[in-house]
């Protein structure tokens, strides 16, 4: 259905993407993943016609959409990071404008302003002002916006960034009933891995402007299929013990999280738990709690990259 | 476009308070500077005992259908105390069928008071010497009926000097307060825009169906409504209102005002296209505004200015050829063949600044 070639951007002396090649089946809901800077912005911005790539194409059907731009408007949403709304208009004369720009008017454009209110849940809340709006409410009305025109795609460029729980698990849900009772083909890009393992039937993995793995979760997790994921809790944090860890050849990643948490990537050929206590015991730190868990989306990313998502 | 347009038209009707307020500060400046100076000079008057109060309130009633002075009835000791004080050039003192002028000191406007009064006294003493030469006949009607309709009508005009002007404080506030207050709405309109790109509407409407000349029309279109309506409303204020003489051709006044308001919107977008933020365009619209009407005799005739740099300035800004067409109109009827420097200028800039401005923000949104 929609597809990149060869997507690469350059600014000046910095490439933002390099070579991106990713596509989309009628009705997928696919995660673009990585860290913030890894250029998942720039590539929506390209697939949805917003910058000219410095080189390669999108296809949407098989045409370019570069060389015709207007085939791709009527067929995509857009979900901007940003708030994109008039903060002083109500709910209901945002979605107006958003509609009629699309060429909606009449009893077509009420139907449709009625619909999308009701698909976020703010029917009863559409005539106040935006600026009056909690974050999450915001947000829900900015996705409700990019709906008006019933897109096939929609584009989603991290919509939970910077709102409570309780708003990111109903946007969550939102995007997963348009995926399935709209049949709507989603791009959805975060960099939290739990939003996307959540939503996303596919992944592409992004970092430095390039995809470094893509696949379905199973087959990105199997990455790590020959390795094991030993988290360990420590009563105190213990330097010398995470050195000698980190020395250790056999172990291919260390990562420590909040000082007490020790996360290693092993083989699974190796037997590690012996010397680990045995470490552990030489430095004087004592494991309060060792956990033997199965690879996570951030543990491909990780393994991958050498960084963590958020870092 | 419309859908643009009437989505800024919504955001104005929410939020109308700048356009208000920059409406009633042209009024207040306009009243303020224009009003009150607008060229009449008050004459203290007092009379001596050869003449009753209800005779020098008679004279008082002759005099004061002048339009270069007002007379008031005062007493003689505070008339005085005024040229004593020097808050008075002049008072007036009125005696039996005739008139003495205390001043100050003498000068033209001494004079013109003197010639003034001399006619009043010589029309009035004639009229009077009349009815007593033929009792029981209203010579005053009859005067006025034959005035009516004369057997010769006489046309005066007058040859001027180069560099002489007409001045009205009334005219020269409503058109410059009028021009420099309608700059900062335009100029705060234009910069919507921005807002839109900064929040990412622009973007937006970009990934829709219309086309990029409806965006920028849509907008322009608000800029231009609402800064034209500002000055249509207090050009029909003062005009209906406050009886300002704005010429005959009121038509031609609201054209000139339409072509400097679209010049102006194309200024708007040029310093658009300039700047970055809706924050920057903020710092400088005040600039701009200020400068151009300073340079472009909004504040003060332009005839005044004789440095040759900000004479050679003044020709670079719109105000300078909207308030030369306005005031050419009001002041001197100016037809077709004399407007039409002017208003081409403004067409011109207003069509370069335009091309430039959009140029800049497209290079810049790539």
């Amino acid at each position: 259905m929609l597809e990149t070639i060869e997507l690469r951007k350059v600014y000046k002396n910095k490439t933002a993407v390099d070579g991106v090649n990713l596509y989309l089946d009628p009705g997928e809901s696919v995660g673009l993943l990585g860290p913030n800077g890894a250029g998942k912005s720039t590539t929506i911005s390209m697939i949805s016609t917003l910058i000219k790539p410095t080189s390669g194409d999108v296809k949407l059907n098989g045409q370019s959409v570069l060389k015709h731009p207007r085939i791709i408007r009527h067929e995509l949403g857009v979900v901007p990071q940003e708030i994109a709304l008039y903060q002083e208009l109500s709910a209901v004369e945002n979605l107006q404008f958003f509609g009629r720009i699309y060429g909606l008017k009449g009893k077509e454009l009420e139907l449709a302003v009625e619909e999308v209110l009701e698909l976020v849940d703010l029917t009863d809340r559409k005539k106040e002002r935006i600026k009056t709006y909690s974050g999450g409410m915001k947000r829900r009305i900015n996705i409700a916006a990019a709906l008006m025109h019933q897109p096939k795609i929609i584009i989603m460029d991290e919509p939970t960034v910077g709102i409570d729980p309780q708003s990111r698990n109903y946007i969550l849900e939102t995007v997963r009933r348009l995926n399935i009772e709209k049949k709507m083909t989603v791009l959805y890009t975060s960099h939290y891995m739990e939003e996307v393992e959540q939503l996303c039937d596919r992944i592409y993995i992004m970092d430095h402007g390039k995809v470094i793995a893509s696949g379905r979760k199973e087959e990105l997790k199997s990455i790590l299929s020959a390795e094991d994921t030993i988290v360990l809790q420590l009563e105190e944090p213990c330097k010398e013990l995470v050195d000698e860890l980190k020395e250790n050849n056999e172990i291919r990643k260390v990562d420590v999280d909040g000082n007490k948490t020790i996360k290693l990537i092993v083989p699974k050929t190796v037997n590690l738990l012996g010397h680990l206590f045995q470490a552990a015991e030489r430095h004087g730190a004592r494991i309060v709690n060792l956990n033997v868990q199965k690879p996570s989306l951030e543990d491909v990313f990780l393994h991958l990259t050498g960084r963590k998502l958020r870092d | 476009m419309l859908a643009v347009l009437k989505v800024q038209l919504q955001k104005l009707l929410k939020n109308p308070a700048s356009v208000l307020i920059m409406i009633g500060m042209t009024i207040l400046f306009t009243v303020m500077l224009g009003l009150n100076s607008y060229g009449k000079v008050t004459v203290h008057t007092y009379h001596d005992a050869s003449i009753s109060r209800e005779e020098a309130e008679s004279w008082l009633e002759l005099l004061n259908k002048s339009d270069s002075f007002i007379f008031s009835l005062t007493e003689e000791s505070a008339a005085l105390d005024k040229v004593t004080d020097g808050k008075a050039q002049f008072v007036l003192k009125l005696i039996q069928d005739d008139y003495r002028i205390i001043a100050s000191m003498e000068d033209m406007n001494t004079s013109a008071l003197d010639v003034y009064l001399r006619t009043v006294y010589d029309e009035e003493l004639k009229l009077r010497s009349i009815e007593e030469q033929m009792p029981g006949e209203d010579v005053r009607t009859e005067l006025e009926q034959k005035l009516a309709h004369p057997v010769l009508s006489i046309h005066a005009t007058e040859v001027k000097a180069e560099g002489d002007y007409e001045y009205d404080s009334r005219i020269q506030s409503l058109f410059g307060f009028s021009l420099f207050f309608s700059f900062y709405t335009i100029a705060y309109a234009v910069n919507e825009l921005l807002q839109d790109k900064k929040n990412g509407i622009w973007d937006r409407v970009i990934l829709s169906p219309i086309s990029k000349l409806s965006m920028y029309s849509g907008h322009l279109a608000n800029s231009f409504l609402i800064g034209y309506l500002q000055i249509v409303i207090v050009f029909l204020l003062f005009r209906y209102g406050f009886s300002f003489p704005l010429g005959d051709s009121l038509a031609t006044i609201l054209l000139i005002a339409a072509i400097y308001t679209f010049a102006i919107v194309a200024l708007g977008l040029l310093m658009a296209g300039l700047v970055r933020t809706p924050q920057q365009m903020s710092v400088l619209i005040p600039i701009v505004a200020v400068s151009s009407a300073m340079i472009g005799g909004a504040y003060w005739p332009i005839e005044i200015v004789t440095n040759p740099i900000l004479l050679l300035l003044s020709k670079i800004v719109p105000i300078t050829y909207g308030m030369e067409a306005l005031k050419g109109v009001a002041y001197y009827d100016y037809g077709w063949s004399e407007l039409l420097y002017p208003l081409s200028v403004m067409c011109l800039f207003g069509v370069v600044c335009m091309g430039i401005g959009i140029n800049l923000i497209e290079r810049r949104a790539r």
